[in-house]
């Protein structure tokens, strides 16, 4: 073993030392009698902060329990996959009032059939090859919007695919949208906190603890807009998360905008942007 | 990033234009079977928590989580370089690992700490996170390649752990059967902790070149030491590289 790899480990056994000097410190259970602010083996805690590996920990539990509140809750079931998206719902959102203005005000844009339903299954870590494996994921049981008839008009426009991942991780779908700006807006003035409230606005899950909004933004009648397209840009996008653990979102934006430039005309803006909301 | 919002999201059964607030999820569970009736008065020690832990114990594991967890967040935000959403999905897979090969029984408490154990799972997801994000200017040599089982194996951690352990057991023996002199232990924990050989040297009172060839004396004995128990990097003995 050479002297590099040595001193590597001596720098890993330093942060171990210091890792342990960090737990000596903190406050115990057992010393100071109160119950624990957290537990890893709860989805959330009081605080509603939520630990992944407490959803893992006590994953049965949790799983049938949002399995019965999503049967519930909802009238059919569907399920939530990652790399074939099958892009094809579209809501109808309201215009954006010109920058400057005293606010901005979403007027209908136009709609297309159901919702995107994202085929979620049960996966192995991934690279792993070790028997290891995350939860089975929760059916997400999403209602398609209705369909409104479509008025193409002139301008620019994007087509914005979000999505949305619940906080437990099992329930990860996606929504795509296709919003209409003013005529007087320019492209480069589409703030990535437009497109953040578009697709906090589009979730497809209740409370949704990260969104994922890549736009692809130009003249309407050049954005995606055939199921086939739109299918297309959305299997684009999803290939930035190759070789990533299904339900969990490659935390590079660029990535998924690099993704998605690879299926699109010239001409277009890419923009990605990812949320975390707790 | 993270954003609190404060308004609820549109359902997507809603009419277009109307927004109705979402039916709040219940979130959480009640605490695993059992968890309820445990008395207030925990295990004090690490060592303690792990071997309950070891045998299924979740509200150990819980406690386990408790101490380690935000030091265990602040490697990876180091790794990550301040990646707070790469270190929260880092550490989380660490925790859900971790659990597993407790369950698993891959952790042995009497060969090496949780601590360790948990580190050695959590450089095991740093290095996967690596390789599956395929950033070859990131790709750094495997510390472990050689020897231990590869990353992806179960078998990983265990092993890289147990190398671990001795490493530290270096770093902490006192007195006559130690493997280091106190100096060399000295001198080691100083380069551990990212002092500069300059640094070490003017702690020392000695000139570079002496503290260099201490340092060299230190290596070697704690590779003597990590070979007599098996560790060695297998590659490397058998000149396949030309070195050492």
């Amino acid at each position: 073993m050479d002297r590099e790899r040595i001193e590597s480990l001596l720098r890993m056994a330093h942060e171990i030392e210091r890792l342990e000097s960090e737990a000596a410190l903190r406050p115990d259970f057992a010393r100071d009698g109160r119950a624990p602010a957290s537990s890893p083996l709860d989805p959330r805690d009081a605080s509603g902060t939520f630990s992944f590996a407490r959803a893992v920990a006590n994953r049965e539990a949790v799983h049938a329990s949002l399995r019965s509140e999503h049967r519930g809750r909802r009238g059919w079931r569907l399920v939530v996959g990652v790399t074939a998206a099958a892009m094809v719902g579209l809501i109808a959102l309201q215009m954006l009032a010109p920058l400057g203005g005293a606010g901005t005000t979403l007027a209908p844009s136009s709609t297309a059939s159901g919702p995107a339903a994202l085929k979620l299954e049960p996966v192995m870590v991934a690279g792993a090859g070790s028997g290891e494996t995350i939860p089975e994921a929760v059916a997400c049981e999403v209602e398609p919007p209705r369909s409104t008839a479509v008025a193409h008009e002139p301008g620019f426009g994007s087509r914005i695919i979000a999505v949305a991942l619940d906080a437990d991780s099992s329930c990860r779908c996606s929504q795509t949208v296709l919003h209409r700006w003013d005529s007087h807006q320019q492209l480069a003035a589409v703030t990535r906190a437009d497109l953040l409230r578009i697709g906090f606005e589009s979730a497809c899950v209740a409370e949704p603890e990260r969104i994922l909004v890549v736009a692809v933004s130009g003249p309407v009648d050049q954005l995606p807009d055939s199921d086939e397209a739109i299918a297309a840009l959305a299997h684009c996008v999803a290939m930035a998360e190759e070789g990533e653990d299904v339900g969990l979102l490659v935390q590079d934006e660029a990535e998924y905008a690099a993704a998605a430039m690879s299926c699109i005309t010239r001409g277009l803006v890419v923009q990605a942007a990812t949320m975390l909301n707790r | 990033m993270s954003i609190a919002l404060q308004s609820a999201p549109v359902s997507t059964s809603e009419q277009p234009g109307s927004k109705t607030p979402a039916p709040r999820r219940e979130r959480g569970v009640a605490p695993p079977a059992g968890s309820a009736s445990k008395p207030l008065r925990e295990p004090d020690s690490l060592a303690e928590l792990a071997a309950l832990a070891a045998k299924g114990d979740r509200p150990a594991f819980e406690s386990i989580h408790r101490r380690l967890a935000p030091g265990i967040h602040r490697l990876f935000l180091e790794r990550a370089s301040g990646r707070v959403e790469l270190a929260d999905d880092l550490s989380q897979r660490t925790w859900l690992a971790s659990w597993d090969s407790l369950q698993k029984g891959r952790y042995d408490p009497a060969r090496s700490a949780i601590t360790t154990f948990i580190y050695a799972v959590a450089y095991k997801m740093w290095l996967q996170w690596l390789r599956t994000a395929s950033r070859p200017e990131k790709l750094m040599p495997d510390v472990f390649e050689g020897a231990t089982p590869d990353a992806s194996s179960p078998d990983f951690e265990a092993a890289a752990s147990e190398l671990l352990t001795a490493v530290r057991r270096c770093l902490r023996e006192q007195g006559e059967d130690a493997v280091l002199t106190d100096e060399e232990r000295g001198i080691m924990r100083a380069t551990a902790s990212g002092a500069s050989d300059r640094e070490i040297a003017k702690d020392l009172k000695v000139a570079a070149s002496t503290l260099n060839a201490r340092k060299q004396a230190a290596f070697e004995k704690i590779r003597r030491f990590l070979a007599g128990l098996g560790h060695r990097r297998e590659s490397t003995e058998r000149g396949s590289d030309g070195r050492e």
